[in-house]
């Protein structure tokens, strides 16, 4: 069957404005996004870009834009999508090349949140245990592939990428719950910064962007309510 | 603007009727400084606050407090209650409370309305 891709392009070097170019690929039952952007680049067009990896959804490099939505190309099923298919870089963040984003600020957000275990007492040549239960504590926060979903469509990261972001803080949230880590101290300074927890405004919308499902208003919430009863 | 849905629609009517309820004020203290201008002048603009299509705004301004307000205890439940993953239920809460009371505030106005 064949179906329409309507593709975001552009090359700096080439020309300063941004377009879109449309291209028609024979897809097979059960092709992914991805897949047909694989057809493209390796059967019409080579100068296609596009950060891809694992294929397997775990990588989160081929986080894209995809009929409006953030999500990973290589879990959007084609035959899930209406109409000609739009494909577009994540928003909010610079365009290298066509679907190619500039992510070095998303990770050094996340470098800022320390995103290790900060262990009060020494290492020994034992693992760390926790119980069952403490580790629960960190479910639906430690699954977070760092694809940029989520920090991409955040209105707070848009009008200020100073913001930490959805991503970084619930990486944040993933040690500062984790029961092994005493590291909240140290943290403290760039989550309780103006460019940290208190500039999420609960619109959502990282929530919506999620491929992964996950929760990040909810880790950011859970941030505050920690500082905050610091603070009492 | 990412995609509609009602997280994002629930903050962009808070920051809209936030802001509404913001010029009020401006409108509010421009309208007692008449006072400062003896009975006459006050008189003048209360003429002019009490007709019917400012009454029409009067009952906008009513809806924006009564969604701002509402929605205010939304977020608070987002924030303390950790209830943040039915926000979507609750925003419907808030819209039907502030439906209903906008309503009864609409039939209380209609009588005003027409014997004007």
């Amino acid at each position: 069957m064949e179906r329409q891709f309507k593709i975001y392009r552009f090359n700096p070097e080439a020309a300063p404005a941004a377009s879109f170019q449309t291209y028609t690929v024979d897809i097979q039952h059960a092709w992914t996004v991805l897949d047909a952007l694989n057809a493209i680049k390796w059967d019409q067009d080579g100068s296609l870009s596009f950060r891809r990896s694992c294929r397997h959804g775990i990588c989160g490099s081929c986080a894209m834009k995809i009929n409006g939505k953030n999500g990973l190309a290589c879990e959007v099923q084609v035959e899930s999508l209406k109409g000609v298919i739009t494909v577009e870089p994540l928003p909010g963040f610079k365009v290298i090349r066509d679907l190619v984003t500039d992510m070095d600020g998303f990770f050094s957000h996340l470098e800022a949140v320390k995103p290790w275990l900060i262990a009060g007492t020494p290492p020994t040549d034992k693992e760390r245990v926790q119980s069952p239960e403490d580790r629960k504590l960190i479910d639906g926060l430690y699954e977070c592939i760092l694809c940029g979903a989520c920090t991409s469509a955040c209105p707070s990261y848009w009008v200020n990428d100073d913001f930490l972001g959805p991503a970084a803080l619930l990486k944040a949230a993933r040690y500062v719950m984790d029961t092994r880590d005493d590291g909240l101290t140290d943290r403290l300074d760039v989550l309780d910064s103006r460019n940290g927890i208190w500039r999420c405004h609960t619109i959502f919308n990282c929530v919506e962007a999620c491929p992964k499902s996950l929760n990040p208003t909810e880790a950011i919430v859970k941030l505050r309510q920690k500082l905050a009863a610091l603070r009492i | 603007m990412y995609r509609w849905h009602p997280g994002y629609l629930a903050w962009l009517l808070n920051r809209v009727t936030g802001l509404a309820v913001t010029l009020y004020l401006g409108v509010h203290i421009w309208v007692i400084h008449h006072l400062s201008q003896g009975r006459q002048g006050f008189d003048r603009v209360m003429h002019f606050i009490q007709s019917p299509v400012t009454m029409v705004f009067e009952l906008l301004l009513i809806g924006a407090v009564l969604y701002h307000g509402i929605n205010g205890v939304r977020i608070m439940l987002v924030e303390f209650a950790g209830v943040s993953r039915h926000q979507k239920v609750i925003f419907v809460g808030v819209l039907a409370f502030t439906g209903i009371l906008f309503l009864s505030a609409v039939v209380a106005a209609i009588p005003h309305l027409v014997s004007h």
